[in-house]
């Protein structure tokens, strides 16, 4: 969504990039709750844990912003193909951001009740995950705001590593909890944020097949499904 | 500048930059009705000034040089503040008022690729202490700097400063020559900030590897210690005088010192490569010669445990590398390889060349059963192409559950006894944190006998304990049909070229 908009109308343009930039900063508000959620649990910090909830407030902020210039744009500016395909876009996008914020949100507050339990080294698969779904996320974001359908492309595929972690995490902590009752509570919460993670990967790989769409105006879905049938 | 010089000695130091800029703006942007050059060059006069201010290790104006040394040309080359701004280690970016970026020096375009001139900060960087900053210096208040770390494969850790730069348009004889430029965008461009980049990156990778290492260490040889404790009692305890068991408990204490010794030695390297790994190396290295100086060194151990090894690989292979480093990496993964192999196993290395890599080609939606792959360490983009090596051996192959966590350290595969020399599980953390630091790419694809998995142990068990054909016949032959097993590991590295300004 990125190249500067050029038409003939300079509003048109100025519309445009003001819709990009209050995307970018959505993005970036909302990897920074992921970073900084994660970052709560692993180094027990319930302070940082209550910014991440406040923080909240300002990524719905935004999504009601994008969603009410997008809405002016289509109403006042029909744009066509490529540009209709980017307004549209952009709100698809920030509705994915805005359930990201949710989800961060929601590790935030499980963060500070994981916290209140001893354990500390059952927390490391999560920050692994947590890691792993950040440069997810970063990569999908990247590739929406320089409209890289390729790198799009790697993020959708590599959705899978997310998924299989998440199901060896579980494994992990099934363990855990059959060892000892005790850290069945911990455990709970910790899957729980894993889920959570493993939705915000979800939400990445949706603004993967955004910027496919976006881009070639052709669903990335269909066609890797088109492709693996001919191929096998 | 050097023309100027003479006349401006006599100022002082403030006003003598303001008439500077207003030289440099009439000298460079005098024709142009675009704003966008003319903010770039004030832009980079102003920078010029501030520099002088905060690094002090050029002379103040006021100290300018004799005159007859600044006109020889190349003493003069060196007052072109561009070029003192592009010699400068940290990057740097200048921020106008309608938070675009409008310049960046040398150090910016190798750290964030090349630069987006006139795209807004917030597209750009998305760190939102980062777009706090500038709005608040542009509004004019001061602000301490902010940490900001680059998420990524190599994580790279910042403070960065905002600072304000002041451009007052000067009425009289500027306006005269720029009076074709529009009055209102001008008087919007007098404020600026420079950001400027301090990478912290090694402070904080070091006091964090420190903590690492100490609790890694600990960790792991407090189980051999107490092992080498245990046998120590009971040789003075009631072994004392049994020759037997003397030797065995000798042979057993050896083999525990040997695997500390190991242990060791490879958390040493480990932290060694971890420290330098956002330093990506800018050397010529020949991948090939590493292959085979790998190979040579693994050969006894094969023929020992009767593996076949062999090569395919052109003669020169010139990547971007650390030779050392490239044989430790094809040194690990070859005697991984070799150790995983059944007696009278192959394994195969092939080294080629590839133009571009895209994770799709080796990772298709579609892949054959009990076949996993993942990608562990995604290769930066290297316009001059990869070197590929591929090792495959016919092992038993990794489980679909083992394969998200490997290249993490300590990570051994449970129930992977079959290899009688016992790793440290450091072999591919280290593997992997040196394609990382060479910006190469790491990838695994493993095919794994069916039985190898929880679900289907128990499929199995239910299936002999019912001993009917409660599952169909098909199902059973498919099971039973053998399937070639084994690894397949796959790293890229980026090619060396000539003129090669090296990446970071």
């Amino acid at each position: 969504m990125q190249q500067q908009a050029e038409h003939i109308v300079h509003g048109y343009d100025e519309d445009l990039n003001t819709l990009t930039s209050a995307l970018s900063e959505m993005g970036g508000q909302v990897e920074s709750m992921i970073d900084d959620a994660v970052r709560a649990i692993k180094k027990r910090d319930s302070a940082l844990a209550e910014d991440v909830i406040a923080r909240d407030a300002i990524v719905n902020e935004l999504q009601e912003k994008i969603d009410a210039d997008a809405l002016r744009m289509l109403a006042l500016r029909h744009p066509m193909a490529a540009d209709l395909r980017r307004v549209i876009g952009a709100m698809r996008a920030a509705n994915d951001l805005e359930r990201i914020g949710d989800l961060a949100e929601g590790i935030a507050r499980r963060a500070m009740n994981i916290n209140k339990s001893e354990k500390v080294e059952l927390s490391r698969g999560v920050a692994r995950m947590g890691k792993l779904v950040k440069v997810q996320l970063k990569s999908a974001l990247d590739a929406l705001l320089n409209d890289n359908a390729d790198q799009a492309v790697d993020v959708w595929l590599q959705d899978q590593d997310v998924d299989a972690l998440y199901a060896s995490l579980f494994r992990e902590l099934l363990t855990y909890m059959m060892e000892d009752h005790r850290n069945i509570q911990a455990c709970t919460g910790l899957l729980f944020v894993a889920k959570n993670l493993e939705r915000v990967g979800d939400h990445a790989t949706n603004i993967a097949e955004i910027v496919y769409f976006s881009v070639h105006g052709r669903s990335l879905v269909t066609e890797a499904l088109a492709r693996s049938e001919s191929d096998g | 500048m050097s023309a100027d010089s003479e006349k401006l000695s006599k100022l002082s130091g403030f006003d003598r930059t303001v008439i500077s800029i207003l030289g440099l703006l009439a000298i460079l942007g005098l024709g142009a009705v675009l704003n966008a050059p003319l903010a770039a060059s004030a832009a980079a006069a102003a920078l010029y000034y501030l520099s002088i201010q905060i690094y002090g290790r050029l002379p103040r104006p006021r100290d300018l040089p004799d005159p007859s040394l600044i006109s020889d040309d190349t003493t003069a080359g060196l007052f072109d503040q561009r070029l003192i701004a592009d010699s400068f280690s940290e990057a740097v970016w200048i921020i106008n008022s309608r938070e675009q970026i409008i310049y960046a020096n040398k150090a910016a375009a190798a750290l964030f690729g090349p630069t987006p001139f006139g795209r807004r900060l917030a597209t750009v960087m998305r760190d939102p202490a980062i777009t706090q900053l500038v709005k608040t210096v542009l509004q004019g208040s001061s602000t301490e700097p902010t940490d900001f770390h680059m998420t990524g494969a190599v994580e790279r850790h910042f403070r960065v400063t905002g600072t304000a730069i002041h451009v007052e348009p000067k009425p009289e004889p500027v306006l005269a020559v720029t009076r074709a430029a529009p009055a209102p965008i001008e008087a919007k461009l007098k404020r600026f900030t420079m950001l400027v980049f301090y990478d912290v990156t090694d402070f904080v990778k070091f006091a964090r590897t420190q903590g690492d290492f100490l609790a890694n260490a600990s960790h792991e040889l407090k189980t051999p210690v107490a092992s080498l404790l245990g046998y120590i009692e009971t040789l003075r305890g009631h072994a004392k005088d049994d020759a037997g068991a003397r030797e065995r408990f000798l042979l057993i204490m050896q083999e525990q010192a040997q695997r500390m010794e190991r242990l060791i030695s490879d958390l040493l390297s480990l932290r060694q490569i971890e420290q330098s790994e956002h330093l990506a190396p800018s050397a010529a290295a020949d991948m090939c010669a590493a292959v085979n100086f790998a190979l040579d060194t693994v050969t006894p151990l094969a023929r020992a445990r009767g593996v076949a090894v062999t090569l395919e690989a052109p003669s020169v292979v010139q990547v971007r590398g650390h030779q050392d480093q490239l044989v430790q990496l094809c040194l690990n993964v070859i005697d991984n390889a070799v150790k995983m192999s059944p007696k009278g196993g192959k394994v195969m290395l092939e080294l080629s060349t590839a133009a571009q890599w895209r994770a799709q080609d080796i990772m298709g939606a579609e892949t054959p059963p009990h076949q996993s792959s993942r990608q562990i360490v995604s290769p930066a983009a290297a316009a001059q192409g990869y070197a590929v090596l591929k090792i495959s051996d016919e092992g038993p192959g990794f489980a679909p559950n083992h394969i998200p966590r490997l290249g993490e350290r300590f990570y051994r595969v449970a129930g992977d006894r079959s290899s009688r020399e016992k790793g440290t599980g450091l072999g591919l953390a280290i593997v992997k944190h040196l394609v990382l630091r060479h910006r190469g790419g790491l990838m695994v694809t493993s095919t794994s006998a069916p039985n190898y998995t929880f679900g289907a142990d128990i499929l199995e068990s239910h299936a002999a304990a019912s001993s009917s054909a409660t599952f169909d016949s098909t199902e059973s032959e498919k099971r039973d049909t053998p399937i070639q097993t084994g690894t397949c590991f796959t790293i890229v590295i980026p090619l060396h070229r000539e003129n090669d300004g090296g990446l970071n």
